[in-house]
C-alpha cells in the first residue's frame, strides 16, 4: 500500500526523513539479538517442558523450541481428518492479522487444540505497542488430561490406547501455573526489550550527534578556508602594492641622488663648503632612503612569491671574498677587525649566488653596525654534518617531528660572530621579523631599516637552509646559517 | 508508515490509529529536568506510562536524554502516545539538545530559581530559541511553559518577583521544588493542556479523531493521587 493512502486528506505531508534519530519504530527482530533471545526461551522451554514459539509483529518467526510430545501430533497428522484440523489450527496460530488486530492485542488468549491439548498465545507489548506474540504450548490441561473423545469419531482408525500413550509425555499443567510462567516470562521480555530499546536509542543518538558535530565542523572548516583564502589574497595585494610603490618611489629618488652627485662634482659650477655639506647630506639621506626602498621591494617580492632563485653551483670562496670586499670600508671606518676562518675544500652548494652574497653582506653589515669601535667580527665557513635548529615541518619539535624532522644532514655552515651587546634570549627569534630591532632606540644609534635580517631569513628559507642567532648578552652574538649540500 | 509535519513531531499513523506527541524538558544544567521526569514517573499510573529511560554518565549527569512514554487508548480506539524527553543541560551537549528538541509539540523550560543561575537560565533560553528555529519550529507557535525550580533554596527570586514575572510573561510560569514533587504535575498538566490545544487548533483532533481535551487530560492524569499530594490541577479534573 502506498504511504499516501494511509494519510487522511488535510493532514500534513510527510516530512523529510532526516530528523529521525529518536523516532524510529523498531521491530522485535531489530531490537534483540536473535541468538541470545532464542537461548532464553530455550531454557524456559526446558525448565517447564513446554514448547515456545515467538513471532514478531511482521509474522517473522524468531523462536521455535519444541520439547517432546511430537509423536502425538505426528500420529494425528498421519490421518486425513485430523490432519485437516491440525492444519487449520496451525493456520490460526500463525494468522498474523488476526492476532495483531484483535480487539485488545495486549491480552493473552487460550487456544484449545482439537486433540485436547492447549496453547496460550501471549502478545508481546512494549509501551503500548504490539511487538509480536509468544505461543506457549502444547500442554495438557490439568482439568481434562485425556485425548479428545471426538478424535475417534472423526477418525475411527486412531487407536485409543496409543493416543493415551503418546500423550503421556506431554507436560500436564493447571492454568494458574501456566499463567505464572507466562507472567514471569513477560517480565524477562520487558527487561530485554527495555534494555535493547535503550541501546538502540543510544547508538542512533550517538550517530546522529556525531554526524551533526561533523557537519558543523566541516562547515566551520569551509568558512575558515574561505577566510584564509581572502587573507592570502589581501596579503598578496599588500605585497604588490608595496612593490609598485617602492618602484615608483625609486625613480624620482634616483634623480635626486644623481643631481646631488652632479652638483657635488661641480658640474653646475663652483659650490661653497656649506653648500657642499648640505648637498652631501641630501645625497647620503637619499641613499639610505634608496636602500630602505630597495629592501622593501625585495621583501615584497619575496612575500608575493615572486622571489626566483637563479640556481647554479655557488663557489663559496668567491662569494665570501666579494661580500668581505664590500663590507671592509664600513668596518675600517669603525676600526673593527674582520677575521675569517674557512675550511679548505668546501663543497659547492646549489644556490643563487647573488642571494647568498646578500645574506653574507647583510649579516656582516649587521655585525659591523652593532660592534663597538675596536671590536672584532669573525666569519667562519665550515663543513658541517648535523641537525637543523628548526624542524622543516614547523616549530613543534615533539613526537614524530622530533624523530624525523631534525635528522642530520650535510651543510655548509656560515657563522658571523660579533663582539657587540648581544641579544636577550627571548628575542633571538624575533630579530628575523620585519622592521624589528631589539631596542627601538638602537635604530637611531645604528640606523638601518630593520629589514636586513628578515631578508636573510627569506633568502635562506628559499635555499631550504636554516638560520638562527645565538647570543650571550654582553658578549656579542653569533648568526648561524646552514646551506644544504646535496652530495651526488 | 507515519506522516508528520515538518515543524512538529505529532505523528499520525492512521492504519494503526495512532497519534504520537512529544514534549521536551529543556533548561540549564542541573536545573532539575530529570528530577521532574522522575516525579512524573512516580506519580503517574503505571498502566499508562512506560519505564523511565535514562541515558546518563556515571556521575548522574544526563548524557543524551531521558525518555518516558505515556500511552493510552481513546474511547474512539485511537492509541495516543505522549513522549516526555529531557535534554542534557551541560553546555557541551548542544548538538544533542538540538536533536532531542527536533519535532517538539510542547516545551517545558525548567529554570533554576537561584539568583546566581540567572545567566545560565538566560543562556539556556537563548540556546533553546535558536535550536527551535534550527529545527524549523516557530517559538511563537510551540507551547512553552516555564517552571522555576528549586524554590526551597536560599538566594532565589522572591515570590513578589515571581508574581511580577508571571504577569508580564507570555508563557505560563510555575514554581516548583521538584525534589519534593512540588509543582511538577502542575507544570506537566499545563504543558500537556497547552500542547493539546495548539495541536487541536491545527489538526482538529476533536473533529477528526473524536478526541476531546477533557478525555486527553483525563486519560493521562486520571489515576494520579492528587489529593494526598496536595496537587491542584484546576477545575477540569475535579
Amino acid at each position: 500500500m502506498p504511504e499516501s493512502a494511509l494519510v487522511a486528506p488535510g493532514l500534513p505531508p510527510p516530512a523529510p526523513a532526516a530528523e529521525g534519530a529518536l523516532q524510529k519504530q523498531l521491530a522485535l527482530a531489530d531490537l534483540v539479538d536473535p541468538e541470545s533471545f532464542r537461548e532464553v526461551f530455550q531454557s524456559y522451554a526446558e525448565l517447564y517442558r513446554v514448547g515456545i514459539k515467538v513471532f514478531d509483529a511482521n509474522g517473522t518467526k524468531l523462536v521455535d523450541v519444541r520439547v517432546g510430545g511430537g509423536e502425538f501430533c505426528t500420529y494425528l497428522f498421519q490421518h486425513g481428518p485430523t490432519q485437516q484440523r491440525c492444519t487449520a489450527l496451525v493456520r490460526q496460530l500463525k494468522n498474523q492479522d488476526y492476532w495483531a488486530t484483535a480487539e485488545d492485542p495486549t491480552r493473552a488468549a487460550v487456544v484449545n487444540c482439537f486433540s485436547g491439548l492447549r496453547y496460550v498465545v501471549q502478545p508481546v507489548v512494549h509501551e503500548g505497542d504490539y511487538m509480536g506474540r509468544i505461543i506457549f504450548g502444547p500442554f495438557v490441561p490439568q482439568e481434562d488430561p485425556k485425548p479428545n473423545p471426538l478424535l475417534r469419531q472423526w477418525e475411527p482408525k486412531l487407536d485409543e490406547a496409543r493416543l493415551v500413550e503418546l500423550m503421556s509425555p506431554i507436560r500436564r499443567a493447571p492454568d494458574e501455573v501456566i499463567n505464572k510462567v507466562i507472567e514471569q516470562m513477560q517480565k524477562v521480555i520487558a527487561v530485554i526489550l527495555f534494555t535493547s530499546y535503550r541501546a538502540a536509542m543510544v547508538s542512533s543518538m550517538h550517530i546522529e550527534s556525531v554526524t551533526q558535530s561533523y557537519q558543523e565542523l566541516m562547515e566551520k572548516n569551509r568558512r575558515m578556508e574561505e577566510q584564509n583564502e581572502r587573507l592570502k589574497e589581501l596579503d598578496k595585494m599588500k605585497s604588490n602594492f608595496l612593490a609598485t610603490v617602492s618602484h615608483e618611489l625609486r625613480t624620482p629618488l634616483t634623480s635626486i641622488i644623481g643631481y646631488s652627485e652632479m652638483l657635488l662634482e661641480g658640474m653646475a659650477g663652483e659650490i661653497q663648503d656649506q653648500q657642499r655639506e648640505y648637498i652631501q647630506t641630501i645625497m647620503e639621506k637619499g641613499e639610505s632612503l634608496m636602500k630602505l626602498i630597495t629592501s622593501i621591494l625585495d621583501l615584497s617580492r619575496i612575500e608575493s612569491g615572486n622571489l626566483k632563485l637563479a640556481l647554479a653551483d655557488v663557489d663559496l670562496y668567491a662569494v665570501t671574498k666579494a661580500a668581505l670586499t664590500s663590507i671592509v670600508p664600513q668596518a675600517a671606518k669603525k676600526k673593527v677587525e674582520l677575521k675569517t676562518d674557512m675550511d679548505p675544500g668546501l663543497p659547492r652548494i646549489t644556490g643563487d649566488e647573488d642571494k647568498v652574497r646578500q645574506v653574507l653582506i647583510n649579516l656582516l653589515g649587521n655585525a659591523v653596525k652593532f660592534t663597538p669601535e675596536n671590536g672584532t667580527i669573525t666569519l667562519r665557513v665550515k663543513n658541517y654534518f648535523g641537525p637543523r635548529k628548526h624542524a622543516r615541518s614547523g616549530g613543534d619539535k615533539t613526537g614524530a617531528v622530533a624523530l624525523f624532522g631534525i635528522a642530520e644532514e650535510d651543510f655548509v655552515r656560515l657563522e658571523v660572530e660579533d663582539s657587540g651587546p648581544g641579544i636577550p634570549e627571548e628575542l633571538l627569534e624575533k630579530v628575523f621579523e620585519r622592521f624589528y630591532q631589539v631596542d627601538n632606540s638602537s635604530t637611531r644609534v645604528h640606523g638601518g631599516t630593520g629589514l636586513g635580517l628578515s631578508i636573510v631569513k627569506s633568502f635562506v628559507d628559499a635555499h631550504k637552509g636554516d638560520v638562527w642567532a645565538e647570543s650571550q648578552p654582553g658578549k656579542g652574538c653569533k648568526f648561524v646559517v646552514l646551506f644544504p649540500v646535496v652530495r651526488t | 508508515m507515519a506522516a508528520r509535519s515538518p515543524t512538529s513531531m505529532v505523528q499520525f499513523n492512521l492504519s494503526q490509529r495512532e497519534i504520537t506527541l512529544k514534549v521536551v524538558y529543556y533548561g540549564p544544567a542541573l536545573s532539575g529536568k530529570t528530577t521532574n521526569l522522575q516525579v512524573v514517573h512516580q506519580l503517574l499510573d503505571p498502566q499508562c506510562r512506560g519505564r523511565l529511560m535514562t541515558l546518563d554518565t556515571a556521575d548522574d549527569r544526563t548524557l543524551f536524554f531521558d525518555l518516558m512514554p505515556i500511552f493510552f487508548r481513546t474511547s474512539q480506539g485511537f492509541k495516543v502516545k505522549l513522549k516526555l524527553y529531557t535534554v542534557p543541560g551541560q553546555v557541551m551537549h548542544n548538538s544533542t539538545r538540538r536533536i532531542v528538541l527536533a519535532g517538539s509539540d510542547g516545551v517545558v523550560f525548567v529554570a533554576d530559581s537561584q539568583l546566581k543561575e540567572a545567566k545560565a537560565n538566560q543562556d539556556a533560553w537563548a540556546g533553546m530559541m535558536e535550536n527551535l528555529k534550527e529545527n524549523g519550529i516557530d517559538p511563537e507557535q510551540v507551547p512553552i511553559v516555564i517552571q522555576f525550580n528549586k524554590r526551597d533554596l536560599p538566594n532565589v527570586r522572591t515570590d513578589e518577583e515571581m508574581e511580577k514575572l508571571r504577569k508580564s510573561s507570555k508563557e505560563p510560569i510555575f514554581k516548583a521544588v521538584a525534589v519534593e514533587g512540588k509543582g511538577v504535575m502542575e507544570t506537566l498538566y499545563a504543558t500537556v493542556k497547552a500542547t493539546f490545544r495548539a495541536l487541536n487548533a491545527r489538526y482538529e483532533f476533536e473533529r477528526k479523531f473524536g478526541l476531546t481535551e477533557k478525555e486527553f487530560l483525563h486519560s493521562i492524569f486520571k489515576n494520579v493521587d492528587l489529593q494526598s499530594k496536595g496537587i491542584n490541577l484546576g477545575e477540569e479534573l475535579a
